[in-house]
C-alpha cells in the first residue's frame, strides 16, 4: 500500500516507530497523539530549501492550530544537533511546536512517504531551487536529501484525519487544506462531546 | 545616424529598467523602451518590420495589463465611514485590501426584530456577520462569535437551528459561491478568513 486514507487507523508499525529529540532521547510516535489530536509535519533534513518553504507556509498558522487543541510536531531526518539551529532559524522557541528527528528514516518509510533521488535531483527540484533562492532561502545538506516530507493529522484514537505525501522537495500540504480538515475534525469532536 | 537613434534610445531605456529594483518602474521603462523601438521598425530600410511590430504589441499589452494590476494592488484604499465601522471588528484578521475585496461581494442588510435570519434545515449557502443588534437567546448558542451559520458553513450540512433576531439587527451577508470564487483567486484572503473562523471556533470549543 502506497498511501493512507482518511479514516484509516495508524498501523502498529508506524505507531511503535521511534523518533529522537534534540537530546537523543527515543520516543514512540504513538505518544504524539496519546493526550490529544496531533498534526505531524514531516519535513526533510533541517537545512533544505524545501523545509524552509514548508515552514514559511505553516508558521503563520501555528498559533491558530494550537488554539483548536491540536498539538503540532515536526519530524526531520537530520542529526539531532541540527534541531537547535532549526528552532533558531524559524524562531520556534516560544511556539507550541515540538521537534524530533529520525535519521534512520524508519518513521518516514512506515508513514509511506516518498524517497527518491530522482525527484531530489530532477528538473522540478532545480526549478524549485531557483524559486527558493530568489526568495533568499538557503540550502545546506543536514540529512537524507532524497527523503520527501508529508503531513499527518491523527486523533486521540490513532485514526488518520488528514494525510498528505509531499510530491517534490518544495511541495507540501496547503495550510488552508490542513486547517479545513482541522475545522471539520474539531466540530466532529464537539458534537461527540455534546 | 538617422533611424538608428531609436535603437539607442530604446536600449538606454532597457538598460535603465535593468538597473531599477522596483517592478512598477521597471515595467514602465520597458514599456516606453518598447514604444521607442516602433519608429525604427517602421522606417528602417526594407521596413516596416511587421513581425517585430507584432511582438512589440504583444509585449506592451502584457506589460500594460501587469501595470494595471500592480496599480490596483498598490493604490491606497480609502474606507467610507460605514466600511470603517465594520472593519474595526475585522481588522485583526484582514488587511484593508482584503477587507475591501470582502466588502465588494458582501451585502449589508437590516432585519427587523423577531425575524428569522437563518431558517432551520436549509443548505448553508451563506455566512452572516452580526454588525449591530442582538439575537434571541436560543439563537445565540448557534452563533460562533458574531458569525451566524459559520459551523454549518464549515460542515456543509443543513442548518441545525433557526436563528432569530431579538431586536433590529444590521448584518453583513456573504454568499458561499461568491466567497468560493474569491478564495480561489486569493489564497491569502482564504487563510485570513479561516483564521477568523478558527478563532470563533476555538472560543466555542473552550466554552
Amino acid at each position: 500500500m502506497s498511501s493512507f486514507n482518511i479514516g484509516d487507523k495508524i498501523p502498529k508499525d508506524l505507531a511503535n516507530a521511534s523518533v529522537i529529540d534534540e537530546n537523543s532521547n527515543n520516543l514512540k510516535l504513538a505518544t504524539f497523539w496519546k493526550e490529544g489530536p496531533a498534526l505531524i509535519l514531516f519535513i526533510r533534513h533541517f537545512g533544505c530549501f524545501g523545509c524552509t518553504t514548508q515552514m514559511q507556509a505553516i508558521a503563520p498558522r501555528i498559533q491558530e492550530i494550537d488554539a483548536l487543541n491540536i498539538r503540532i510536531y515536526l519530524v526531520g531526518n537530520g542529526n539531532p544537533n541540527f534541531i537547535e539551529g532549526f528552532k533558531e532559524r524559524f524562531q520556534l522557541y516560544n511556539q507550541p511546536v515540538k521537534i524530533y528527528t529520525d535519521p534512520s528514516l524508519e518513521v518516514y518509510k512506515k508513514a509511506r512517504l516518498t524517497r527518491s533521488k530522482l525527484i531530489a535531483y530532477g528538473p522540478t527540484t532545480w526549478y524549485e531551487r531557483v524559486i527558493a533562492f530568489s526568495k533568499g532561502y538557503s540550502n545546506v545538506n543536514q540529512g537524507d536529501n532524497g527523503q520527501m516530507g508529508g503531513s499527518l493529522l491523527v486523533d486521540q484514537e490513532g485514526t488518520i484525519k488528514y494525510y498528505y505525501k509531499n510530491k517534490t522537495v518544495a511541495n507540501h500540504s496547503d495550510p488552508n487544506t490542513v486547517v479545513e480538515h482541522i475545522h471539520q475534525f474539531a466540530l466532529q469532536q464537539k458534537s461527540k462531546n455534546n | 545616424m538617422g533611424v538608428q537613434v531609436f535603437i539607442h534610445i530604446a536600449n538606454l531605456l532597457f538598460l535603465s529598467s535593468y538597473l531599477v529594483k522596483d517592478i512598477f518602474l521597471l515595467r514602465i521603462l520597458t514599456l516606453i523602451a518598447g514604444f521607442s523601438l516602433l519608429p525604427y521598425y517602421f522606417w528602417v530600410e526594407g521596413g516596416p518590420l511587421t513581425s517585430s511590430i507584432f511582438w512589440s504589441f504583444i509585449f506592451s499589452s502584457v506589460n500594460l495589463y501587469q501595470l494595471y494590476q500592480l496599480y490596483h494592488e498598490r493604490k491606497p484604499i480609502r474606507l467610507s465611514k460605514e466600511q470603517q465601522q465594520v472593519y474595526q471588528s475585522l481588522s485583526s484578521y484582514f488587511s484593508v485590501l482584503q477587507f475591501s475585496k470582502l466588502w465588494q461581494i458582501g451585502a449589508i442588510n437590516t432585519v427587523a426584530e423577531n425575524q428569522f435570519v437563518l431558517e432551520k434545515g436549509c443548505y448553508p449557502n451563506q455566512i452572516i456577520l452580526l454588525l449591530e443588534g442582538s439575537l434571541s437567546k436560543s439563537s445565540q448558542a448557534f452563533c460562533t462569535g458574531n458569525l451566524i451559520g459559520a459551523i454549518d458553513f464549515i460542515t456543509q450540512q443543513r442548518t441545525q437551528q433557526a436563528v432569530q433576531t431579538e431586536e433590529t439587527c444590521k448584518l453583513m451577508t456573504w454568499q458561499r459561491k461568491d466567497l468560493d470564487m474569491l478564495f480561489k483567486k486569493d489564497k491569502g484572503l482564504y487563510s485570513s478568513w479561516q483564521s477568523m473562523l478558527s478563532n470563533a471556533l476555538a472560543k466555542q470549543l473552550a466554552s
